[in-house]
């Protein structure tokens, strides 16, 4: 009887045992989560072009300057501005960049910079459409290869110092977003650079300043790599040694140069003035087979020694306008 | 008395820490693919870690191994430093090792201490009644039902490690008059938290055993077991990080979820276990075991996976840290006027210091901004990019044993047995949480960056291409390994008067094969056919060949006793064993290919020892010597020159184990005695290993450049090697010593040992010492000649270099003059004071009560180091040109100097108290 009830009691026991188990743990309710400040970063007190014809215009006095397309000032005081997230990174084509874009609607100014953020997948935070407040206060303003951008500096993969992206942290400080993402905003619609009055913008010489970039806009033309027998004629990549696979995509790793890039040319419907369209290797729009006919590209254009657009994502070609 | 106590809770001690660094993984990978999102690559610190030889504390006849596994314990020494695959564990006449890894999981008999207490343990060329032994020895445990004693008993435990509280009741019947015996077993071990941040631990046990004794010569047992277990792991992190935290014992595995803390790294574990044996007793003299297990091991570890372009969730990822803003190492750069220089240096490494001190949530994994990303992306039209999946290792087992003992005459008996095993390895994930996303598709996003998202190659499973995955789901790669093994056997002891022989032998038969049950994209060949055609060949799904090593060898051991106090042994081995399946495939997640030049491990070796016993002293010292050749080893990183994932396999390893080990123990009275041991020894690579590069994918030209490398004078190709020699084995004391005393009376018992403990090596990367890196790093040194005609190899600053960084010193035609491996770190020793205290009572009936109080790291010395690794990533940008890579800049952030590290736990203690009735 004695051994039976120690078996009973062993059972039970065991029962016990197999009953317990370790409990799941609920969804988290995440509706609230930024990683901005929470509070406020202060009252608008400039403007992007205002801290753009301070901190861009010229190297002269910048606490970092490598040369003329490349310096930053750090700034010091309570700089605040505002404007709507027109690019990120959605697509991976850009990378640790988010672009705002300010349209005033009683001066008609309209004026973009680059916040450089050094985090990837920064899009679920930075949606398209968010008004978002920046006070640069303790933070870098400058130029990168001529684009103005706010940022912090770094020691590149090649041992320059550049105006690189921010600590993430810094949005925590000195990034506040305001109110919701409204993909109807005005700043979120391209500047249309397609027909001919926009390719002439593009040529006139003048607009090749810091003033104009970046700038969200809408260029149209042919990709130059698949026209005629180029389309069958793979280029060999000079840091690879390798020939781009056919029929030809935008971004090959096999022709990526240092920058992890690829430029293919989009010849513009007149007078063949050319836009390079510059893909990072490795995302979708990388692998995308080039459409041999006339296409409208939207994105960041910028101005180095030609002008340049980077797509946001593979959305950003469309049909050419009949 | 007090002996079963501390054996009860060195058991303990090895069991939990058997749990925390059991090989997890069909796949050697080490946590260091820091900046990119291949997920594959998520790892746990302890897939490499070999666990504490567990034979050594059933071994009665030596003082030395029988105290040796528990007093040592704390630092994961490992007798000889052989891993545990080197010792086997039978059970009821059959063994119990992994076929796959080759190792015993302690999980096995988890939490059933009293269960499984009745061990016989025997040292690496001793005779025995059960099997040839390992060469760390072999372990036979008895739970035949009969072997209980009659009665019950209770234990409970408390303690502060990787668990806080354990109950077990053990219950016998003994042999009753019917022929029949029953025992069982059950317990739970519990900790809501153990002793490390967010770890916790749950796991029950069972142990039912019946046995038939039909009559004197005959008897069936028949038991079954298991643990089912789920706990939370702790991983090792930089010692950046640990100083951030303040603390050794930060888990960077965790994170809080609605204020609660959720580990990423939950183990959960059950190998339920059934073994049925027959035993002849024709006499005293003539004995016959049969036995059959059947066990299935489920067994699956979680780990985040992450997408794309989603940033790493690790808090402690190296782009987290202050060190990645500079290089903190150089002093070039951490100098005043180098920092003035750059003030934006220290701004920003403060700013995260600042960031990781400002918040317990900010060093620890961010469960909420997983869930925010994940439903943000599908909002947007994206899936999952953040998850949870479940590594699973799971295994039949379906094994006989056949063991035949006769004592012949006076002198003379012998054993012989025969073993078959054949064991199916089933390696697959699952999808354990998609943390708030709805959808995910089973595709390789990292194969989709290589190849492009519509490619063959980022397809896991070109039967099923662009699954969609929910909860449960298998993706990723699924996959068996199927081993077969023979095995015949025999022991033979001639034992006369002063003097005894025992001779041992063994031949072994192995198969293996892997079974591809998903065509992955990446295991695509393309070739040129006879024709001129492109075919495509698929190496991924479907069966492989089979791989067949025939392996054994012999051992003998003599003893003379010239006297009754003193015993002289010379010992010898020569054998051979079957390579891992583990390390046995070039890939194994992705394709079916065997590594190239795949042989069976050599071993030689032999000790000598010399044992004196003379009134209250024995002692025992004995020097041990052993050398292993053409073993293979496999590991996988990601590797930043190529931007791919890389396996590394290294083939014909030669190794050398030599030490001296001494007991003492000395009765100063009969109740009160003062003992020393000592390990002192060297395990060390003794070759420059040939190495195999493959990545997941097989296009030709692509493994031609990660094996590319050139003689620098005669621009050949040259062998692709390890520069190995004389790197250590790591993850154990190679100096142990410890001095301890014991007494007792009136069934109370008191011990204390002082240990000391030092020479523990951290885990080499064999990436950072290939000869094709040394090539990349600069590292390859042709002469110059003076004007005497001499050859130099540079100036003493080179030298130094040389010998800390490594390289290879070429002659003027190209062949090699020395190779010296990258310095190799080793840990600083140190002490740690351990104490027990115990009482026995009897009490009416027959029934006892024993409380033990075990008190480990008395000092709270938190700066003991047990083991660690070695990160396998580059301290340099790569420049890239016509295919070509050259070195770049140093990177800000040192991966050579941020080695991973474990800590021996601080202060802790472990009070059992058992009650018999």
């Amino acid at each position: 009887m004695k051994k039976i009830l120690s078996l009973l009691l062993l059972g039970a026991s065991t029962l016990l045992a197999t009953t317990s188990c370790v409990e799941d743990f609920a969804e988290p309710n995440t509706d609230d989560l930024i990683i901005t400040s929470p509070t406020s970063v202060g009252e608008v007190n400039t403007t992007i072009r205002q801290v753009k014809d301070r901190f861009c215009a010229s190297s002269t006095g910048a606490d970092i300057s490598r040369n003329a397309s490349n310096f930053a000032f750090k700034v010091n005081e309570d700089l605040i501005f505002e404007g709507v997230i027109v690019a990120n990174d959605i697509s991976g084509n850009l990378y640790q960049t988010v672009m705002i874009r300010n349209i005033d609607p009683a001066t008609g100014e309209d004026q973009s910079i680059i916040i450089s953020i050094k985090n990837t997948c920064l899009y679920p935070y930075f949606r398209l459409g968010q008004r978002l407040r920046i006070n640069v206060n303790g933070l870098y303003v400058g130029v990168y290869s001529k684009v103005p951008r706010v940022g912090q500096p770094y020691y590149s993969s090649q041992g320059n110092l550049n105006l690189g992206p921010i600590l993430l942290d810094k949005c925590r400080t000195n990034i506040e977003l305001i109110g919701e993402p409204d993909l109807t905003a005005p700043e979120l619609v391209p500047e249309d650079l397609t027909d001919n009055t926009g390719e002439a913008w593009l040529r006139a010489s003048d607009n090749k300043a810091y003033s104009n970039v970046p700038r969200l806009a809408t260029v149209s033309g042919l990709i130059d790599e698949v026209q005629g027998a180029k389309a069958d004629k793979a280029e060999r990549g000079e840091l690879t040694g390798n020939f781009e696979p056919l029929p030809k995509i935008f971004g090959p790793d096999e022709l990526h140069d240092a920058g992890f890039g690829v430029d293919r040319t989009i010849l513009l419907k007149s007078n063949n003035s050319k836009v390079a369209l510059r893909t990072s290797t490795q995302n979708n729009i990388s692998f995308m087979p080039i459409p041999q006919d006339v296409r409208r590209y939207t994105g960041i254009l910028t101005y180095y020694d030609n002008w340049q657009i980077q797509l946001r994502d593979i959305n950003d070609i469309s049909a050419a306008a009949e | 008395m007090s002996k079963g106590i501390q054996l009860l809770a060195a058991a303990c001690c090895l069991a939990t820490g058997a749990l925390a660094q059991a090989p997890l993984d069909s796949l050697k990978v080490n946590d260091d693919n820091a900046d990119f999102t291949f997920t594959e690559s998520q790892l746990d610190e302890d897939n490499d870690a070999a666990q504490t030889v567990s034979s050594i504390s059933a071994s009665r006849s030596d003082y030395f191994l029988s105290e040796v596994g528990y007093r040592f314990s704390a630092m994961r020494f490992r007798v000889r430093a052989l891993d545990n695959m080197y010792s086997k564990t039978l059970m009821n006449g059959v063994q119990l090792n992994d076929l796959e890894g080759g190792r015993f999981s302690y999980g096995l008999i988890g939490g059933m201490n009293d269960a499984v207490r009745n061990q016989e343990g025997v040292a690496g060329y001793g005779y025995n009644n059960f099997a040839v032994p390992g060469l760390g020895g072999a372990t036979s445990i008895n739970t035949r039902a009969s072997q209980f004693a009659t009665g019950s008993k209770l234990a409970l435990s408390g303690c502060n490690r990787n668990y806080v509280a354990r109950g077990m009741l053990t219950t016998a019947t003994g042999l009753m008059d019917n022929g029949w015996a029953l025992a069982a077993s059950a317990g739970y071990r519990w900790a809501n938290e153990g002793v490390i941040e967010g770890t916790f631990y749950s796991s029950m046990s069972y142990f039912l055993a019946a046995e038939k004794v039909f009559n004197d010569r005959h008897s069936l047992s028949l038991v079954t077991f298991g643990s089912p277990t789920e706990r939370g792991q702790q991983a090792a992190s930089t010692e950046e990080a640990y100083w951030l935290v303040n603390s050794h014992y930060y888990n960077p595995n965790w994170g809080y979820q609605n204020g609660r803390k959720r580990n990423s790294r939950v183990v959960k574990s059950f190998e339920p276990t059934t073994i049925l044996t027959w035993d002849w007793k024709k006499d005293e003299k003539w004995k016959w075991t049969n036995a059959f297990v059947f066990k299935y091991s489920n067994y699956g570890t979680t780990a985040l996976g992450w997408n794309g372009d989603a940033y790493d969730p690790r808090p402690d990822y190296y782009k987290n840290l202050p060190s990645s803003i500079f290089n903190v190492y150089d002093p070039n750069k951490n100098n005043t006027d180098y920092l003035n220089q750059n003030p934006f240096l220290l701004d920003q490494y403060n700013t995260l210091v600042d960031y990781w001190r400002s918040s317990e949530a900010n060093q620890q994994v961010n469960w909420d901004r997983m869930y925010y990303v994940n439903r943000q992306n599908e909002a947007q039209g994206g899936e999952a990019l953040y998850y949870l999946e479940r590594r699973h290792n799971d295994q039949m087992v379906t094994a006989i044993n056949s063991t035949f003992n006769q004592q012949i005459n006076r002198y003379n008996k012998y054993t012989a047995g025969f073993r078959f095993n054949h064991t199916k390895g089933m390696h697959y994930k699952t999808m354990d949480d998609l943390l708030g996303a709805t959808r995910y598709t089973d595709i390789d996003k990292f194969a989709a960056n290589d190849y492009g998202m519509g490619s063959n190659e980022a397809q896991n499973d070109l039967n099923n291409p662009n699954r969609q995955i929910g909860i449960g789901d298998k993706f990723g790669y699924n996959y068996n390994i199927y081993v077969n093994r023979g095995n015949l056997w025999t022991q033979y002891q001639f034992s006369r008067g002063f003097f005894t022989l025992n001779l041992a032998g063994n031949v072994d038969g192995t198969v293996m094969q892997r079974e591809g049950l998903m065509k992955n994209g990446r295991g695509q060949v393309t070739y040129v056919d006879e024709n001129g055609m492109t075919q495509t060949a698929d190496v991924s799904y479907g069966k492989s060949g089979k791989g067949r090593f025939l392996s054994g060898g012999g051992r003998a051991q003599m003893t003379f006793r010239p006297t009754a106090n003193h015993l002289l042994t010379f010992a010898g081995i020569a054998t051979t064993e079957a390579p891992l399946a583990r390390n046995s495939f070039v890939a194994p997640r992705i394709q079916n290919n065997f590594v190239d030049n795949l042989k069976v491990e050599k071993i030689f070796g032999g000790e000598a020892s010399y044992a004196l016993s003379i009134g209250g002293l024995t002692a025992k010292v004995s020097g041990h010597y052993l050398l292993f050749r053409d073993q293979t080893e496999q590991t996988a990183y990601y590797n930043d020159q190529m931007s791919t994932f890389t396996y590394l396999t290294m083939t014909g390893i030669e190794k050398m184990h030599y030490g001296l080990e001494a007991a003492l123990n000395y009765k100063i009275t009969s109740n009160f005695s003062i003992n020393f041991m000592a390990a002192y020894g060297d395990a060390k690579y003794t070759n420059n290993p040939y190495a195999q590069i493959n990545y997941e994918g097989l296009r030709t030209n692509e493994i031609q450049k990660l094996n590319a490398c050139t003689n620098p004078v005669t621009n050949q190709a040259m062998a692709q090697q390890v520069i190995a020699e004389d790197m250590r084995v790591s993850g154990t004391p190679l100096t142990a010593l410890s001095l301890g005393i014991e007494y007792n009376v009136n069934g109370w018992f008191f011990e204390a040992n002082l240990n000391y403990y030092d020479r523990v090596y951290i885990g080499f990367s064999p990436y950072r010492r290939l000869t094709s890196t040394y090539q990349l790093a600069k590292k390859f040194y042709t002469p110059s000649v003076d004007a005497n005609g001499n050859l130099s190899y540079g100036d003493k600053t080179m030298q130094q270099k040389y010998m800390k960084e490594g390289g290879i010193l070429f002659a003027q035609d190209g062949s090699i003059v020395d190779t010296q491996a990258a310095e190799q770190e080793k840990c600083k020793g140190g002490f740690m004071l351990d104490a027990s205290i115990g009482k026995f009572i009897r009490l009416k009936k027959g029934r006892s009560l024993s409380i033990n109080l075990s008190l480990q790291n008395i000092t709270n010395n938190t700066n003991l180091r047990t083991g660690g690794y070695e990160q396998n990533r580059d301290d340099y940008y790569y420049n890239e040109s016509g295919g070509q890579f050259t070195q770049g800049e140093n990177k800000g952030y040192q991966f050579s100097k941020s080695s991973k590290y474990y800590y021996a736990n601080a202060f802790n203690a472990f009070l059992n108290i058992g009650f018999k009735f």
